[in-house]
């Protein structure tokens, strides 16, 4: 292109998408983000705070005080700006940037940036948390999923236990208020579950002891009603939800009103064609590709405290039954995780119980497809800097030498 | 500009629209894991089909109801003190006399101990449910309590005394067919439920 010649439209909006303006602004909000969800995380806890700024939904921001007042302009998504930030990465520091051997370590380095970008939304769309908490002696084979009310509905068994149950998933209730109905069919069973009054978090109280009912309670179902509850921030796991469920047969017959609560250990059940049914409202579960046995659970506090300062536990993975069965014994602490196919299982958190019960450990669980990228990235990034760092030295010496060099006296 | 303020709306519409009364068809099933193999407290129960299941409260383990109306509470828990305590206990209220011993009491096995029946009828003076204390006339009561190593394991059935009547068999028989059953130990089995 000649310099006189106006750039048409395409090469203005390249221009324009990997500026350093945008990167600037991209920057700049991700600060005020950083900033403002800090100051928010006080009150609206860990995981509030990661919904609100950084989830993919998250369109537009308002940061706002403990009051729920604004106090700052509504914000991009913060999500959106990292993906904005990528793409001017991609044009600007990649598709636009003179290429040749002399600028491959930049090259690399910000490529690497931009594949550890696209690893931090891999691991947003994709990445699955829950938490796995096993008593010293004993083994444990499922893990709860953070923050994942489901509704179970299973047929008991002639041994009395449950068979395998149905689900209604938690992207099916959470999006509910209260006042909403979601009607789910069972249509292999000839059953229909509306469910209602949904609280994220809730309490369940008996009405016979005493406690009077406020109007904003839902009604009361064998005794029981239900209450919201505040959310707790300090203890996210504490909040339990709640639901009333009204089983129905195709024709719409009423077979029963159930009352579930995720706090009960155990499910309320109905009688439907000579059969039992059980349901509950559970964290979702989640099943493990293999059976973690946990031998010895230890941890230490910090002086003077309840905190613990350092967590080890000595677990067996048990994978397949039988003559298939392999056994592998690790260690986990902080810091230090145990790996299976794409599961990756951290010591969360360790208790000790009360004298005589045995400690327990929680174990955090992700299966996330880009977990190892970021370090590959940074191992390109580092190898991309070096490289460029060498041969700027090597360049940088080879003219002082030529500069330094005794020019031949004339006689 | 219009692709900015195009942008805008479209995004206020993505984020506004909700749907309040969805419809799903649930088919999604889950594999079996411990969770669903390990009863609560590793005891192991079948009540009969006539039995409901309602949430657990403060000092009771396993709520059912039952009989016509689900009028007969059936409960769980564990409570302090020894056999012939609570079995008075009991029957002081129906307004019984206290017994002297244990051997008045008609026997049965639960989780391979011998175990005590105490039935009552009468006017039931205690409160049911947790609720306020109130008479109720024409009331029974069968219950069975278990020695543990540090309490006693209870099974109690109240409730109108023709619907409680008819429900004995099944009461008995739920309290002797409970089973132990610890899947998630890694140690050998143990024989008690201790």
């Amino acid at each position: 292109m000649k310099s006189d010649e106006k750039p048409n439209s395409w090469e203005r909006v390249m221009r324009i998408l990997g500026g350093f303006e945008i990167a600037v602004i991209c920057l700049v909000l991700l600060f005020i983000h950083t900033f403002y969800s800090t100051l928010e995380q006080q009150w609206l806890g860990l995981y509030g705070t990661i919904q609100k700024y950084f989830d993919l939904e998250s369109l537009w921001v308002i940061p706002t005080n403990r009051h729920d007042k604004a106090i700052c302009i509504p914000l991009p998504g913060a999500y959106w700006v990292m993906a904005l930030l990528t793409l001017n990465m991609t044009i600007g520091g990649i598709i636009r940037m003179k290429k040749g051997w002399k600028k491959l370590g930049i090259l690399i380095s910000h490529f690497s940036i931009v594949f550890m970008m696209i690893a931090g939304g891999v691991s947003s769309l994709s990445k699955i948390e829950g938490n796995m908490i096993v008593v010293e002696g004993q083994k444990s084979d499922f893990a709860m999923k953070s923050h994942a009310p489901s509704i179970e509905l299973a047929k008991y068994g002639e041994d009395g236990l449950r068979e395998e149950p149905l689900v209604v998933p938690p992207e099916s209730l959470q999006e509910l208020e209260p006042s909403d109905t979601l009607t789910a069919n069972f249509s292999d069973l000839g059953l229909v579950m509306k469910i209602t009054g949904f609280h994220e978090a809730s309490n369940l109280f008996q009405e016979q002891t005493g406690n009077e009912k406020i109007d904003e309670d839902g009604p009361t179902v064998d005794g029981f009603f239900l209450r919201e509850a505040e959310w707790n921030k300090s203890n996210e796991l504490a909040n339990m939800a709640g639901a009333y469920a009204t089983v129905e047969d195709t024709e719409g017959n009423l077979i029963q009103k159930l009352v579930v609560w995720m706090g009960n250990p155990t499910p309320v059940t109905f009688t439907y064609k000579g059969a039992r049914y059980a349901v509950s409202m559970v964290s979702e579960i989640w099943p493990m590709p293999f059976e973690v046995e946990l031998h010895k659970s230890v941890g230490e506090y910090y002086p003077g405290t309840t905190r613990p300062s350092s967590f080890e536990s000595t677990i067996s993975k048990v994978v397949g039954e039988g003559k298939e069965e392999v056994r592998e014994d690790y260690k986990i602490f902080m810091n230090n995780p145990m790996r299976h196919g794409g599961f990756t299982l951290f010591q969360a958190n360790w208790s000790p119980t009360g004298e005589g019960d045995r400690p327990y450990s929680g174990f955090a669980i992700v299966t996330n497809p880009s977990d190892q990228w970021p370090k590959y990235a940074l191992y390109a990034a580092t190898l991309g800097l070096t490289g460029h760092f060498v041969y700027m030295l090597i360049r940088y010496a080879g003219r002082s030498t030529r500069k330094s060099k005794p020019q031949p006296q004339e006689s | 500009m219009r692709i900015f303020v195009l942008t805008v709306i479209a995004a206020l519409l993505w984020t506004g629209c909700r749907e309040t009364n969805p419809v799903i068809e649930v088919t999604k099933t889950r594999r079996l894991t411990l969770y669903d193999k390990d009863p609560a407290g590793n005891i192991l129960d079948k009540p009969p089909l006539g039995w409901r299941t309602i949430p657990p409260t403060k000092f009771r383990d396993k709520n059912f109801l039952a009989g016509p109306d689900e009028k007969v509470e059936i409960y769980v828990s564990n409570v302090n003190g020894d056999l012939l305590q609570n079995a008075n206990r009991w029957l002081g209220q129906f307004g019984q006399q206290p017994v002297a011993n244990l051997a008045e009491f008609e026997t049965l096995m639960i989780l391979k101990r011998t175990s005590i029946l105490v039935e009552a009828q009468g006017t039931f003076g205690a409160a049911m449910g947790g609720g306020k204390k109130e008479e109720r006339e024409n009331y029974a009561l069968i219950g069975a309590l278990r020695p543990t190593n540090s309490s006693l394991l209870s099974f109690k059935m109240v409730g109108p005394a023709e619907a409680v009547a008819g429900l004995r068999t099944e009461f008995i028989e739920y309290c002797e067919t409970m089973k132990v059953m610890d899947v998630t130990s890694i140690e050998s089995d143990e024989e008690d439920s201790e």
